[in-house]
């Protein structure tokens, strides 16, 4: 094997993979949030709530362009670059991968509709929000059945392996194995919650442009009811995700020990197992650097008891580890949860006994930058994820090495790419900034 | 399998229509600066890209066993089809969403050029 083919593969991989996720949480997330002002506007009457839909729906339509797009290239490349997966798996996981394209089609049929009929007299309101809804519903079973195919890299299953050769094939099984569930309702809220979290930042963000006495008047009463509202109900995507984590701590000391291992730096098989928190792993076995442990915390996670036995690396053979490395991004993951937690009770104690506060210079530098904080969270879980699976790209069954292509070297011109997103990022926000200032100046017109 | 071939071709023949009106779209928009963004599709048209993937993964599906043949024959060609993609959904925002005045200049030749390069290249597979 060629390591610097490998190596250059999976960042081009991992480059992509981080680009395009940013716009799937937005996809994902966006027509929920347009369809839910949409519907608060129809049942209130309230034209300031379609407006917001609309103009949330522009966004949503320009996010898209760029999500496709390097949707597409994600598609090309994991077949022109990563060929041994689909050549091992492809009777499994080749439906999967058709569902979720047909969903997006659904996604995107819908979506047309659903921009081309605003304010659109033959259409009904309702029908309207009919589409939206509908757009949402292809984005969700798209996202699933994606989500079922990397599930099941990460744990193969729906067929039967006997001398080299695939045989009883279930897509059913893999589509809807325990991982595959696990893995989307663990994911879900992650994505509502960054995507709600950064629609109200940039909420924040307006406001705090705005000099102190005048941010509690009345014309920014839209953008305070919005704040309110996708903060509190990140809130509730924020509870989800901790009782997700919690069932998918489990599944991993039960199904992908070795994965658990390596992000908490278990190197023993034991019960009473700490939850370690800082340090990195060092030689022999060792831990480097300042941290400290909870006892007992890495069980209770495990097994929901501190007698609760967690695998320990020493178990498995050193080429069957993942890079050791994932449990600094774990710690950051954590770090920043915790971050998060904190922000969530402060901001709820404060709308309740100290409104006023909620205008201040360092309380909207906060909402605003929670956004961004909570998409490094939900990509650094994809990190883990992905690298915690190394060396395999199906696990136990193909190594990243043997899935790699053998003809070309993406190490000579994979930078392209990265490159690519670069530009494709910078027009998206300039795009994006577009259409605020369009819209600003319309609603000072009006005015 | 007559019915794989279906699901393949049409999903790819649609895509070949719809890449190759966006195609002459991007052409004709080059002597007619004043119609905007009237002379070329609207962004939810990009689902044009997705009718490429399903017929990439029926392909995929229908000849899972010989990936590796099919990949290092269409490697090259498609890695640079994908830069075009790219190029031009750049060009795409920034002509149409981030640009104020809607003149021709070497972006909108570019725009053009990256359908073009798009379209021969998915089409060659001398690699």
């Amino acid at each position: 094997m060629n390591i610097d083919a490998a190596h250059a593969a999976r960042m081009l991989m991992g480059d992509s993979l981080g680009f395009h996720i940013i716009f799937v949480l937005f996809g994902l997330t966006f027509p929920l949030i347009v369809c839910w002002f949409e519907w608060l506007g129809i049942r209130r009457n309230d034209p300031k709530l379609i407006a917001l839909a609309k103009f949330w729906s522009k966004i949503m339509a320009v996010l898209v362009i760029t999500g496709v797009i390097s949707g597409t290239v994600i598609a090309l490349q994991m077949s022109l670059v990563w060929p041994g997966i689909l050549k091992f798996g492809g009777e499994v996981i080749g439906l999967p991968f058709l569902f979720e394209t047909y969903a997006f089609l659904i996604e995107a049929t819908f979506l047309s509709l659903y921009m081309a009929t605003w304010n659109n007299k033959r259409v009904s309101k309702r029908v309207h929000l009919f589409f939206g809804v509908l757009m949402w519903l292809g984005a969700t079973v798209s996202a699933y059945a994606i989500t079922s195919v990397n599930s099941w890299m990460n744990l193969p299953s729906g067929f039967t392996y006997v001398n080299g050769k695939i045989s009883n094939v279930s897509v059913f099984k893999a589509m809807f194995s325990e991982t595959s569930i696990i893995e989307f309702v663990h994911s879900m809220p992650g994505y509502y919650l960054a995507a709600a979290l950064s629609v109200a930042g940039l909420y924040a963000f307006k406001i705090l442009r705005t000099k102190q006495k005048y941010r509690e008047l009345s014309k920014h009463r839209m953008d305070w009811y919005v704040i309110r509202t996708l903060v509190l109900f990140s809130a509730c995507m924020f509870v989800l995700s901790g009782i997700t984590a919690d069932i998918t701590g489990k599944y991993l000391a039960k199904k992908e020990a070795v994965k658990l291992a390596a992000l908490e730096l278990n190197y023993e098989t034991r019960s009473n197992a700490p939850l370690l928190i800082g340090g990195v792993a060092g030689e022999n076995n060792t831990i480097k650097g300042p941290h400290f442990e909870i006892p007992g915390a890495l069980s209770l996670l495990a097994g929901n008891t501190t007698d609760t036995k967690v695998t320990g690396l020493s178990e498995f053979k050193k080429e069957d580890q993942p890079p050791l490395y994932v449990h600094t991004f774990f710690d950051i993951k954590m770090t920043l949860i915790t971050a998060l937690f904190a922000v969530y009770l402060a901001y709820f104690a404060i709308n309740k006994w100290r409104r006023r506060w909620l205008s201040s210079t360092p309380s909207l530098i906060v909402l605003s930058i929670l956004g961004l904080m909570s998409i490094c969270i939900v990509e650094l879980g994809w990190m883990m994820t992905e690298i915690g699976r190394q060396p395999w790209a199906v696990r136990g069954y193909v190594t990243v090495a043997e899935a790699l292509t053998k003809t070309h070297q993406v190490s000579s011109f994979g930078f392209i790419f990265p490159l690519a997103y670069l530009l494709l990022f910078g027009v998206t926000i300039a795009a994006i900034w577009r259409i605020v200032q369009s819209e600003t100046s319309t609603a000072k017109g009006e005015k | 399998m007559l019915a794989t071939y279906i699901l393949f071709f049409i999903p790819l023949l649609l895509f070949v229509l719809a890449f190759l009106y966006e195609t002459f779209l991007s052409f004709t928009r080059l002597y007619h600066p004043n119609k905007g963004r009237a002379g070329y599709v609207k962004a939810t048209w990009e689902f044009t890209h997705t009718l490429l993937v399903v017929a990439v993964v029926i392909l995929l599906m229908m000849f899972s066993k010989y990936i590796d043949q099919i990949s290092s024959a269409i490697f090259m060609s498609t890695f640079i089809a994908a830069v075009a993609l790219g190029v031009r959904a750049v060009a795409y925002i920034q002509i149409f969403y981030v640009r104020k005045k809607q003149v021709i200049d070497w972006l909108d030749w570019g725009f053009f050029v990256s359908h073009v390069v798009a379209a021969v290249f998915f089409g060659d597979h001398r690699y």
